[in-house]
């Protein structure tokens, strides 16, 4: 099986500092993959190179075989750690916008999940809170049927009852051919969900290794091995 | 793939321009009447009453106030273009125009194209509401013999004039934003303070504009005054032109290949 998304001897340089140091791993299609890592390792540098919002400094990077570009964007469904849509507009008017630039969007189950969660399609976005928000970006990324989703912390800041409704709506409404990469540090929450994990650390891939690998090998969760390799 | 791009842009800028313009419509309006005061106070000379006065003194200053807003508006239209640009490409909401299945040359021309419209429509609204102030006293200010006068002072014909006058501000419609974006497209490799960034480049442009505009000067002889207008104008419209396209693949490149959303 051709994988989704290659990363080959990719380094990432701001100045002096190196975000990333020659990292090459590989995501096959039909997994949930935990990228792990502590605050600064590199895993937001590594998810932005993969959609487009960063060069990196040498190396390449594959999705479905091609390189960065519309066609690439099309099959990532990216959700980043901020917020990044207008304040301005309605809800109706973002779930517009992707209908028109992404094929595989269903707005119809974008409707569906913000009808379950009582949000009005015809508020503002500055009318919501912080977490409604966070949300919206939610259900606006998995309601599309893409080859790969991007999840940048998606459940860092939000309360226990949140990231269980995070994980359930990823869960429940991913395309199951294709391949979720969550970057968090909150190894705990996601533990559950994942079936391989990376570990990245200072900028290079530390491990990369199917959660029952890690098992049988370690006689360790995630979470505890992270802990012995992460140990400050 | 342009045409959404466009909707888009579209979209996120009426909300600014037509609440200025619409002001800007309403001020010239009133304006008018009170352009209308001015001149029958000033004809009635001597037979005026100090509350027609007072008019005509309040009927002054507000055109002084018109004309201030009429150049704000010129500004504020370059300060949202540079704003939106800055917005949408560079700072979080870029998040979602570079992860849109769109090429960075798309999102360049639909801003541009978006600018280039806002400004024709503030410049005709503009064009306008001068005329509509002037409007039943053209004979006064014998516009066909001033426009004449400053042909021919450029010994140049008054068409020939006016056609090089319309083709050099739309260049300049499409010159102004591209070098705007050529600025913020550099300004953004700064890792902290892009807008000082973008400002300096801003600087390091305008310099290496005024040295080549003078390099090519002096390479093809030429010589401003030996020429009619038209000739100086031929030269800046093409000399526009050429910097156009090189900000343009400036602001590709930048945005395409070293794009730094941090």
């Amino acid at each position: 099986m051709n994988p989704i998304l290659t990363y080959s001897n990719v380094t990432k340089q701001f100045g002096s500092l190196w975000a990333l140091k020659d990292v090459s791993l590989t995501i096959e299609p039909g997994h949930i993959v935990g990228l792990l890592g502590p605050n600064g390792s590199g895993k937001t540098t590594l998810l932005k190179i993969a959609c487009g919002l960063l060069c990196p400094s040498s190396g390449t990077v594959d999705v479905c075989g091609g390189p960065v570009g519309p066609q690439s964007k099309l099959r990532i469904s990216y959700l980043p750690d901020k917020n990044y849509l207008s304040e301005w507009m309605r809800v109706s008017q973002i779930i517009d916008l992707f209908h028109d630039f992404y094929s595989n969007f269903d707005r119809n189950k974008a409707y569906e999940m913000l009808g379950r969660l009582d949000i009005s399609p015809n508020r503002k976005l500055k009318t919501l809170s912080k977490g409604t928000r966070e949300k919206v970006q939610l259900i606006l990324v998995m309601s599309r049927n893409a080859d790969l989703y991007l999840l940048d912390e998606p459940i860092g800041g939000v309360d226990p009852a949140a990231r269980d409704y995070i994980l359930r709506t990823i869960l429940t409404n991913y395309n199951e051919q294709g391949s979720i990469l969550i970057s968090t540090h909150l190894i705990s929450d996601v533990e559950k969900v994942l079936d391989q994990i990376i570990f990245l650390k200072n900028g290079s891939v530390a491990l990369q290794s199917s959660v029952d690998d890690v098992r049988a090998q370690y006689q360790k969760s995630v979470d505890e091995l992270f802990r012995e390799v992460f140990q400050c | 793939m342009l045409g959404k791009v466009l909707k888009k842009d579209f979209n996120s800028t009426w909300r600014f321009f037509l609440p200025l313009m619409g002001g800007y419509i309403v001020a010239a309006g009133v304006g008018k009447v009170l352009f209308e005061i001015l001149l029958s106070v000033m004809d009635s000379s001597g037979h005026t009453s100090k509350v027609s006065e007072a008019m005509a003194v309040f009927s002054f200053f507000y055109l002084m106030i018109c004309v201030v807003y009429l150049v704000a508006c010129y500004l504020m239209t370059s300060v949202f273009v540079i704003y939106d640009f800055y917005k949408t490409m560079v700072s979080d909401h870029g998040y979602l125009t570079h992860t849109l299945p769109v090429k960075t040359s798309t999102l360049i021309w639909s801003k541009v194209l978006i600018a280039v419209l806002w400004q024709v429509v503030v410049n005709v609204i503009i064009s306008l509401s001068v005329l509509l102030i002037f409007t039943g006293h053209f004979s006064q200010l014998h516009v066909r013999e001033l426009l004449r006068l400053i042909a021919v002072s450029w010994e140049d014909t008054t068409t020939v004039h006016s056609i090089y006058t319309i083709i050099n501000m739309i260049v300049e419609g499409f010159h102004r934003p591209l070098l705007f974006f050529a600025c913020i497209a550099l300004g953004q490799q700064w890792k902290e303070h892009r807008i000082i960034g973008a400002i300096l480049a801003y600087i390091g442009i305008s310099v290496a504009s005024q040295i080549l505009n003078t390099i090519v000067i002096v390479i093809v002889g030429f010589r401003l005054y030996d020429y009619p207008l038209s000739g100086y104008m031929l030269y800046s419209m093409i000399f526009n032109m050429g910097t156009s396209v090189a900000f343009f693949f400036i602001t590709n490149h930048m945005l395409s290949k070293n794009l730094n959303l941090e």
